[in-house]
This record gives C-alpha cells, sequence and structure tokens, in this order.
C-alpha cells in the first residue's frame, strides 16, 4: 500500500495544520524545505490566523495602486515596526544655522558643536546619547576683529585625549580632554591660521606620535594648508605652536 | 436504527447506522439533496476512501456519535493542540502515512471534528522541532542550496521571537 507523505496533502490542508502552530514553529517550517516555504509564504489565511490580535497594516491605502501585499508581507512590515526595526528617534533639535560637526568619541559620548559651543551628551545603556543636558559646555574665546562674522566652530578633530577646534574667526583652539564627565581645560590659542585669519579654519587634523606632533589647518576658501609644531609642557599644562611651513594644493581646475 | 451501505474505493462495504454517518457533512448533504428512502438498500460509493480508512472513520464517528456540536470558528479562540482527549489520541497512534489518509478522508467526508483532531496531531509533531528535526520526522528533503538557506534566513530574521 502506497503511503501518503506529509508533502503530498493539499496546500489547503497543510494550511489548517499550521494554523495550530506559533510563529516560531513556522519560522522552523519555511527553513526546512522550498516546497512548504512557498506553501506558508502564499497563505494569506495561515498569517491572519498567526497574526491574530495583533497590528497589521493596511494593504495599501492608495487606492490607485492597488498592490495587494500578502499577509505574510503585511505581517512583517507590522512586526518590524512593533520591535523598532523602523523606528526613529529624535535625540536633539538644534537651533543654529550653521552645520555643526559632530564626533561619537569611543561610543561613549556625542560631541558636538552648535555654533560657538562645544557640547559633550554622554550615552545611556542603550548606547543613545542622551541630549537633555550635556555634561559639559565650552565656549570659543569671542571674536575680536571687525571683519570676521563669528566665532563658530567649524570643524574638530578628537585625538589622545586633545581636542582641536577650528573656527569660523580663522583661529584654532586646542584643549586637553581627560574624561567625557569633565570639562576639557584651554590649552592654546593659534591665531590667524590661514591667510592672515581672513578665512574660516574649516578643516583640522592632529599628529599626536611622541616625536611627532603637529597640526595641519586647512580652509574650503584657500589652496594654502597650514602645518605647525607644537610641544606640550606637562608641568604647566602649556602649549607652543610655530607655523613651521605652509602647503599650498594644487587644485584641479 | 436505520443503516446505510457505504463502500469504499476497494469496493469492501459497510453497513453504518445513518446518524452516525450523518456526521459526514458530504454524506449528511448527499443524503438530503437525493432524498434517498431510508427502505431502500442502496449502497453508497466513496471511491476517495480505502476500507482500512473507512473502518478507523466509523470507528471514530461511533465514539463520538453524541458529542455535542462543535461550537463555530472563533477568530479570537486561543491555539491549543493540548485539547486532545485521551480517547482521540490513542485513536492516532497510527503511522504517519495513515494518518494523513485520515486527514484526507475527514477533509473529503467534512468532518470537521477528526479533520481539527488529525490535524492537531500533526501540528504537535512539529512543535518546538528545529528544521532539521521537522525534516527526519517527515522525510523531507533539504532541497535549499548553502545560499538560499542563508537568504531565507536573513529574510526572515524578523520572525525572532523578542
Amino acid at each position: 500500500m502506497s503511503s501518503v507523505h506529509l508533502l503530498q496533502l493539499p496546500p489547503e490542508i497543510l494550511a489548517h495544520i499550521f494554523m495550530n502552530l506559533e510563529l516560531q514553529d513556522i519560522r522552523n517550517l519555511m527553513f526546512s524545505n522550498k516546497f512548504l516555504l512557498n506553501i506558508i509564504l502564499t497563505n494569506n489565511s495561515l498569517w491572519k490566523s498567526i497574526c491574530k490580535n495583533q497590528l497589521l497594516v493596511r494593504s495599501s491605502s492608495d487606492n490607485r495602486k492597488p498592490i495587494a501585499l500578502s499577509c505574510y508581507n503585511r505581517y512583517r512590515i507590522s512586526k518590524n515596526w512593533c520591535s523598532g526595526v523602523y523606528r526613529k528617534k529624535l535625540i536633539i533639535q538644534h537651533q543654529v544655522n550653521y552645520m555643526p560637526w559632530l564626533i561619537f568619541y569611543d561610543s561613549e559620548a556625542l560631541l558636538l558643536s552648535e555654533g560657538s559651543e562645544l557640547k559633550c551628551f554622554p550615552t545611556d545603556k542603550k548606547g543613545l546619547p542622551v541630549c537633555k543636558e550635556s555634561s559639559w559646555k565650552l565656549e570659543s574665546l569671542p571674536v575680536k576683529r571687525n571683519d570676521i562674522r563669528t566665532n563658530d566652530i567649524s570643524r574638530f578633530v578628537v585625538k589622545d585625549n586633545l581636542i582641536l577646534c577650528g573656527n569660523r574667526d580663522g583661529n584654532a583652539t586646542m584643549y586637553k580632554f581627560d574624561h567625557i564627565r569633565q570639562k576639557p581645560t584651554y590649552l592654546c590659542h593659534i591665531r590667524d591660521c590661514i591667510e592672515n585669519g581672513l578665512v574660516e579654519v574649516s578643516t583640522v587634523e592632529m599628529i599626536t606620535s611622541p616625536a611627532n606632533c603637529y597640526i595641519l589647518t586647512g580652509s574650503m576658501y584657500s589652496s594654502n594648508l597650514a602645518h605647525w609644531k607644537y610641544e606640550i609642557d606637562e608641568t604647566n599644562s602649556k602649549v607652543s605652536c610655530c607655523c613651521k611651513y605652509s602647503i599650498i594644493i594644487h587644485r584641479s581646475v | 436504527m436505520p443503516n446505510i451501505k457505504l463502500q469504499s474505493s476497494d469496493n469492501e462495504v459497510f453497513a453504518v447506522d445513518i446518524e452516525i454517518a450523518k456526521c459526514s457533512v458530504t454524506i449528511k448533504t448527499m443524503l438530503e439533496d437525493l432524498g434517498v428512502d431510508d427502505e431502500e438498500e442502496e449502497v453508497v460509493p466513496l471511491p476517495n476512501v480505502n476500507s482500512a480508512i473507512l473502518k478507523k472513520v466509523i470507528q471514530w464517528a461511533t465514539y463520538h456519535k453524541d458529542d455535542p456540536p462543535l461550537p463555530e470558528d472563533d477568530e479570537n479562540k486561543e491555539k491549543r493542540t493540548d485539547d486532545i482527549s485521551s480517547w482521540d489520541a490513542d485513536f492516532l497512534k497510527v503511522d504517519q502515512g495513515t494518518l494523513f489518509e485520515l486527514i484526507l478522508a475527514a477533509n473529503y467526508l467534512d468532518i470537521k471534528g477528526l479533520l481539527d483532531v488529525t490535524c492537531k496531531t500533526v501540528a504537535n509533531m512539529i512543535k518546538g522541532k528545529t528544521p532539521d528535526e521537522i525534516r527526519k520526522t517527515f522525510n523531507i528533503k533539504n532541497d535549499f542550496t548553502a545560499a538560499e538557506e542563508d537568504q531565507v534566513r536573513k529574510e526572515n530574521e524578523w520572525c525572532e521571537e523578542k
């Protein structure tokens, strides 16, 4: 006598059997065999039974586009929605027009420049920065020149416990940064970085090996890169800087 | 009680109490539609059911003849597969082939109680098993290539319970 095999049962009977199962078992069935996968994916009443009492997105709210989503896909979208796959979280709403720069420092804190301020927001257990209150706030030095509009921070880098900020007023500032909970201390101010300080410092970089302590400052308004050597005097926590030379970048037209 | 004669696919004839036979909606509808006279000794052919399975179906229907009618399918009813009576559980201790044939017969004869309990029995054989264990249980071939299997798993990661 020939014996009936599970896969020989008609699809509607297989669906009737699978309706008794929870999502986990359905998932395992889908992974077991292509034929079963296909039966499961295409059976709408099966998915309706699985997602009973749960959120189910509508097939389409747009009548002009009668693209019917299968129940499987509707449930997938709903479930992803509920588990937060598509959830966006607004962590900060900044108030300045000038595009801020930000660095996610060692996944421990978000460092964010907003106008002339540099703020630090430590992360919570989930790794998201808590932006209600900053752990500290730096204010770049006030502008003393009349021909420069603002002292906004254009760009900053963090390296080896140092923060280097390039500012719109054509200066750069260096701070000592030991801990995300502790406000960095001022080290030095580099005046008139490029083109005698007439253009903003829109890019900065540091080389911090013990033998070579260099700073590069550049501007989007100049083809010159300034190259600085600096020395840190550990006892006084002071930095002295001098410009070594400037590099001229040849831009292609 | 009047009897009805049911003939299996392999031409064996079973005399069954008409009230018991009527648990099959298919037979009940046929008798009502055709207005078969109780006096007549008519034989109802069931070409989709063999004698071994028909015997089992009659045995099940005889035991359950006094059951109250099943409640209508409730959308919000909790899914349960642990509510199989011990008599049914014993009755369904058969090989897989027989179990599937009982399902097919219950579907064809439209016997909801038997269809439900047999489907639940198969569901219980699937529950809690890994894909590999499912394949072993039902002698199913893994027809995925490694790449396809990867793809299917990736696409259905969302099914993981959180």
